[in-house]
């Protein structure tokens, strides 16, 4: 019978209506091209395998839809094809190449696009070999008119073609049957999920969903914030065992496979992501009719799973209860629509990725073929592409066992991230069958840390005090210069015989070992001489600035029991000052016995509760530190270190100590003011200094002084740095890239420990990454990156580091309370007395095992939902135009935070602020534009150099409410004619009377769904299609506009 | 079509791992939602009766399956819908 000419309009579900947005905004159309291999007899001729394949099409509606993207998402049936007009590809191979063929084959056939609005949505393979041994049918379908139960309709209706035994007219009616069929599902479906029936559900999830926290698997500065869509599977089939274990698990609990590998899923993506609840996208069976059980259609509706992950409770409370009661919800919400949710969540991220959730999990048991057909066997083969971050694929394999597999966005998760991935869900798997009753934490074990490096090059510590190394090298080169301050130098002899006598005076004075004695004296010299004096006598040294509030000092001088202060300057009550030029007498130079048993120095840090804690360092980690460093710097006789840090940070001792062990020159760095760079450079350039030692914060003034005095420094062989995260930029990189022969160091490490973790740049300057690594730990030093679950996180995983090994200090002095809250048992070290410091910072290790810094574990900026790496921003306003220095700080506003930039400009320019913002927006997602930029004559640090982000943050609220009260309220205005369009378009979808063209249309209420609206009115009418992807990182109506031109310019050309 | 408690005893057991009485847990019985879905097709008294996916959810025991087969088998609409994760 004939059908009409113009086939009728065929009504769209909202799940397909939500797959069309997503993939129109894929950067490629071929990532939804699902593949099905089905292997069938071989004998049956290609003619008669086509023509069934024409028959399943006409009996299968969904097949046969076309699409229309405008004026409304819509759809259209075409009439059947006939055999001949049919898209197949013929491949005969010799029975060798037949695997490698079809491989070929499935990636031909799923890396064409489909074009959805001309059709067919579909396109075929057949495989066979030579000798008649095996042959394949290969269907490539887009998803939009598939899905996972789609399998078993289109395999009984090929088998029926195929066996050639339904009437000949049957085809006809049952064509009409389906077609009706397919009518009343999606008219069922509509109903089901009618606004006024689904909104309040609707509502009510929204909130919860936007409770979730984002999850950023395998967090890491820099991270793509698009993916790149490749794909790669990595798998593994579970053994009798494991499937025996499995199985009992879920009749035990009475749980269904499902549940329990969306609840241990869940837990290793909560894991991996380092939060404590994550949304599992998965498919659900929207199918209404029971007709529509036997079509082929995409009938899901792809919903979120909240997955709460409460690492004390039990498997069984996680998977029986809670993990249940979350599946449950949303079977029993299947009528709600992907779109629904998305569209009342509204969530900031759109783009094109998903706009819910990254990790997805899905179900491939299906279809259980029956034996007898035609079909002896069917797969689903991967296509190549990624559609999530990470998916996990469930599928019964001979009805009898599991094969999972993950596959990952390899743009997004390194190899060995997603092996550890697989690893854990391997682990949390067998672990939950093993024990029901364990706490959730306890499904993860400990990730077995990268092995050390050999350390072949390190040499044995050569003595057991730094003050028996310092006066075996004046036994060695007395003559040698130890200490040049401008005008004035000391050999190692003199250093000697001048400490010696600190030291006589010091015992004299009633100082023995184990005291603490304080430093406050002026100029290099003396002070090195006061620092060795002290040591000499088995006592540890403090510094005490005389320009410290006094009551301050008294505190220090009280916790330390402080009694003699060397130098001047210092008055505070019990403690004795005593001046080193008083010491004329000659002592003995010996050191006492048990000198290495004794504490080296105490350094002050800022508790949270006001009383600062002073750290007491003792000689043993000092001493491999030295170790490492003479070997790691090359320190030499030659070696000329500047000694900028002030003695009361810790850096102090890696200038001075290891330089004097091995027989080089510790140079002063005054006259030069410590934050006056140009001078700084002048006297680094002048005394032919090697190793400099500088504030991450100050590296990027020194280099631009530098750069700026054209300063010639062909002796600086080490420039080392640490104190906050090494941000890198293109000044940074053109000022090493003018050194011959001169490393970047950076050195982490917390006063608790000295220095810890190193990172090397070498080598071009111009492919140093931005966010440098802390690297990896000093030999003797073991770093342990601890998860929320208390274990050793795998690769890519966020955690807090904590340190172990040669690097402790004793504690806090006369704090054994604090002392013992960070301090702690080294339960991973295997020995009862070993201890390890929590250092409060977050971690990952990356692919290679080296460890980079995320944030504080107290102060992570938070923004939208998003975590915001405030150095990625600075790096960024580094680089524009007359910036000095940029420094972004977050401060509240109303119930989330927002980012204000402070630029410095270069002497006697300024910034402007709209390049900085063009800028930003260029490189930067939306959330981590500033919402204010303000200018900053100098930036303020701390005592120790670093940045005051405090001082900035108080800085900025006074600023903003300012400014927010001299602000205008503005009528828009527009640049253009183009401008003033698009906003028009925009507030007509909106609904809101207008829109300024400089405002987010995030804040207005654009999302991804109503973007979709837009850009097809765009394209409409000014002829052009706008990326996506560019359009969301700067969503305003002005640079809409300039995407609008720049398109219109190239389309014209 | 009209059906009996042995013919949905029967097709249950297809789908069915080991022996369950009424009282037994689905999953206990390695029931999931998809041999639900299968059995209501099996059953349902038109090809226009609906799946209600909320009702679905409730079916907790072999006992529940039945009076839900035997509610679509007699009446043409009712009824339990989604195979999760497909």
């Amino acid at each position: 019978m004939p059908h009409p000419s113009q086939p009728p309009a065929l009504p769209i579900t909202e799940s397909q209506k939500g797959l069309l947005v997503i993939d129109s905004w894929l950067p490629r159309r071929e990532i939804y091209n699902q593949i099905i291999q089905l292997d069938v007899a071989p004998a049956l001729p290609f003619e008669h395998i086509r023509n069934a394949l024409a028959e399943v099409v006409a009996v299968q509606p969904a097949l046969r839809q076309i699409f229309q993207l405008r004026p409304e998402l819509g759809a259209r049936l075409a009439d059947p094809p006939s055999p001949a007009d049919l898209p197949i590809e013929r491949v005969v191979v010799e029975t060798a190449e037949y695997e490698r063929a079809t491989g070929a084959l499935v990636e031909r056939l799923a890396r064409q696009p489909i074009e959805l609005t001309v059709g067919p949505a579909y396109r075929f393979g057949h495989l066979s070999t030579r000798d008649g041994t095996g042959a394949r049918i290969l269907l490539c379908l887009h998803h939009v008119v598939c899905d996972g139960l789609s399998l078993g309709p289109l395999v009984r209706d090929l088998e029926a073609a195929l066996a050639g035994d339904r009437p000949r007219t049957a085809p006809e009616a049952l064509r009409t049957e389906r077609e009706q069929a397919l009518l009343r599902e999606l008219t069922a479906q509509q109903r089901a999920s009618a606004p006024d029936r689904v909104l309040p559900l609707v509502k009510t999830w929204a909130e919860r969903l936007r409770a979730v926290p984002p999850l950023v698997l395998s967090p890491r500065p820099h991270r793509p914030t698009e993916p790149g869509y490749r794909g790669e599977r990595i798998a593994w089939t579970l053994d009798d065992r494991e499937t025996t274990a499995f199985e009992e698990t879920c009749r035990a609990l009475a749980v269904s496979p499902f549940v329990l590998l969306t609840g241990v899923f869940g837990a290793v993506v909560a894991r991996h992501g380092g939060v404590p609840t994550v949304l599992i996208g998965s498919p659900f069976s929207a199918r209404r009719t029971v007709g529509a059980f036997d079509l082929c259609g995409y009938f899901v509706n792809t919903l979120p799973i909240t997955v709460d992950v409460t690492w004390q409770s039990t498997v069984a409370e996680f998977l029986g209860t809670s993990v249940r009661a979350a599946v449950d919800f949303c079977r029993s919400s299947a009528h709600v629509t992907f779109n629904q949710v998305v569209a009342e969540v509204q969530p900031d991220r759109p783009g094109s990725r998903n706009p819910l959730f990254g990790c997805m999990l899905a179900m491939q048991d299906t279809h259980e073929q029956a034996t007898g057909g035609a079909v002896t066997a069917v797969r689903e083969p991967a296509n190549g592409w990624a559609k999530f971050d990470l998916w996990l694929g469930a599928t019964r394999v001979d009805g009898r066992t599991w094969l999972l597999e993950l596959e990952y966005d390899t743009a997004l998760l390194a190899p060995t991230v997603a092996e550890g991935i697989l690893h854990s869900l391997r682990t949390a798997l067998n672990r939950a069958a093993e024990d029901r009753t364990r706490p959730l934490a306890d499904l993860f074990v400990d990730f077995p840390p990268p092995a050390a490096p050999p350390p072949a090059h390190v040499r044995p510590a050569e003595h057991r005090t730094l003050q028996e190394w310092v006066m075996a090298t004046a036994r060695r080169q007395p003559g040698a210069v130890a200490l040049a301050e401008e005008g004035k130098q000391l050999t190692y002899q003199e250093l000697v015989a001048a400490a010696g006598r600190v030291a006589a005076g010091l015992r004299r004075s009633g100082v023995t070992a184990g005291d603490v004695v304080a430093v406050a004296t002026d100029g290099l010299c003396d002070t090195i001489v006061a620092v060795l004096g002290i040591l000499r006598c088995g006592a540890a040294f403090v510094s005490l600035d005389p320009a410290l509030p006094e009551e301050r000092l008294a505190t220090m001088a009280r916790i330390a029991r402080c009694r003699i202060v060397v130098g001047k300057g210092i008055d505070v009550p019990g403690v004795r000052t005593v001046d080193p030029t008083e010491f004329v007498a000659d002592g003995p130079q010996t050191i006492p016995t048990d000198a290495e048993a004794h504490p080296a120095y105490v350094m002050f840090t800022s508790g949270s509760t006001g009383v600062p804690k002073g750290v007491l360092m003792g000689q043993r980690p000092l001493i491999n530190l030295a170790t490492w460093q003479l070997d790691a710097l090359r320190q030499d006789e030659n070696t000329r270190f500047f000694q900028y840090a002030p003695m009361s940070f810790d850096v102090c001792y890696q200038e001075i100590l290891p330089t004097l062990a091995s027989g080089g020159t510790v140079v002063s760095r005054e006259p030069a003011d410590r934050r006056d760079f140009p001078a700084l450079v002048r006297r680094v350039a002048d005394t032919r200094v090697t190793h400099l030692f500088l504030p991450a914060a100050g590296l990027r003034p020194f280099a631009l002084s530098a750069l700026g005095l054209r300063a010639s420094l062909p002796h600086l062989r080490y420039v080392c740095v640490s104190g906050q995260q090494l941000v890198l930029d293109d000044d940074i990189r053109r000022f090493f890239t003018g050194l011959t022969d001169c490393a970047l160091v950076n050195l982490y490490g917390p006063t608790e420990t000295n220095a810890v973790t190193v990172h090397h740049l070498t080598g071009d300057a111009r492919r140093w990454p931005s966010h440098v690594p802390i690297g990896r730990p000093m030999p003797g030093v073991v770093a342990y990156v601890v998860d929320q679950t208390g274990h050793l996180a795998p690769p890519g995983v966020p955690g807090e580091l904590y340190l172990g090994g040669d690097c402790l200090a004793e504690g806090y002095l006369n704090d054994p309370e604090r002392t013992a809250a960070a301090f702690l048992p080294d339960r991973f070290a295997g020995t009862a007395d070993a201890r390890m410091y929590r250092t409060g910072d977050l971690v990952a290790r990356d692919e290679d095992g080296v460890l980079v810094y995320l944030g504080r574990r107290d102060t992570q900026v938070k923004v939208r939902g998003h975590r915001v790496e405030l150095g990625e921003i600075e790096t960024v306003a580094n680089g524009v135009a007359d910036v000095r220095e940029a420094v972004a700080v977050a401060r509240p506003a109303g119930s989330d935070v927002e980012l204000v930039l402070f630029v410095h400009p270069e002497d006697g320019r300024r910034v402007d602020h709209a390049a900085v913002r063009a800028q930003l927006a260029a490189a930067l997602p939306g959330y981590m534009m500033p919402a204010w930029i303000f200018d900053l004559s100098y930036v303020p640090t701390s005592g120790t150099g670093k940045t005051d982000r405090a001082a900035l943050a108080a800085r900025a609220d006074g600023l903003v409410a300012q400014a927010t009260a001299d602000r205008p309220d503005r009528v828009p205005t527009y640049a253009d004619e183009t401008q003033r369009e698009l906003a028009a378009l925009w507030a007509d979808i909106l609904e809101v009377d207008t829109i300024p063209a400089d405002v987010s249309l995030l804040d207005c209420g654009a999302h991804s769904l109503n973007a979709f609206v837009a850009f097809a009115e765009i394209q409409h009418r000014f002829g052009v299609t706008v990326d996506v992807a560019t359009f969301f990182r700067n969503p305003t109506v002005a640079a809409l506009a300039d995407l609008v031109r720049a398109r219109g310019a190239t389309a014209r050309t | 079509m009209s059906s009996t408690l042995a013919d949905f005893d029967a097709a249950i057991a297809t789908y069915a791992i080991g022996s369950f009485d009424d009282t037994t847990l689905l999953p206990e019985a390695g029931i999931d939602s998809l041999s639900l879905l299968r059995l209501a097709v099996r059953f349902a008294g038109t090809e226009d009766a609906e799946i209600d996916a909320a009702r679905l959810v409730e079916i907790r025991s072999v006992g529940d399956l039945k009076a839900w087969l035997h509610q679509l088998a007699s009446t043409p609409s009712s009824g339990g819908a989604p195979s999760d994760g497909r």
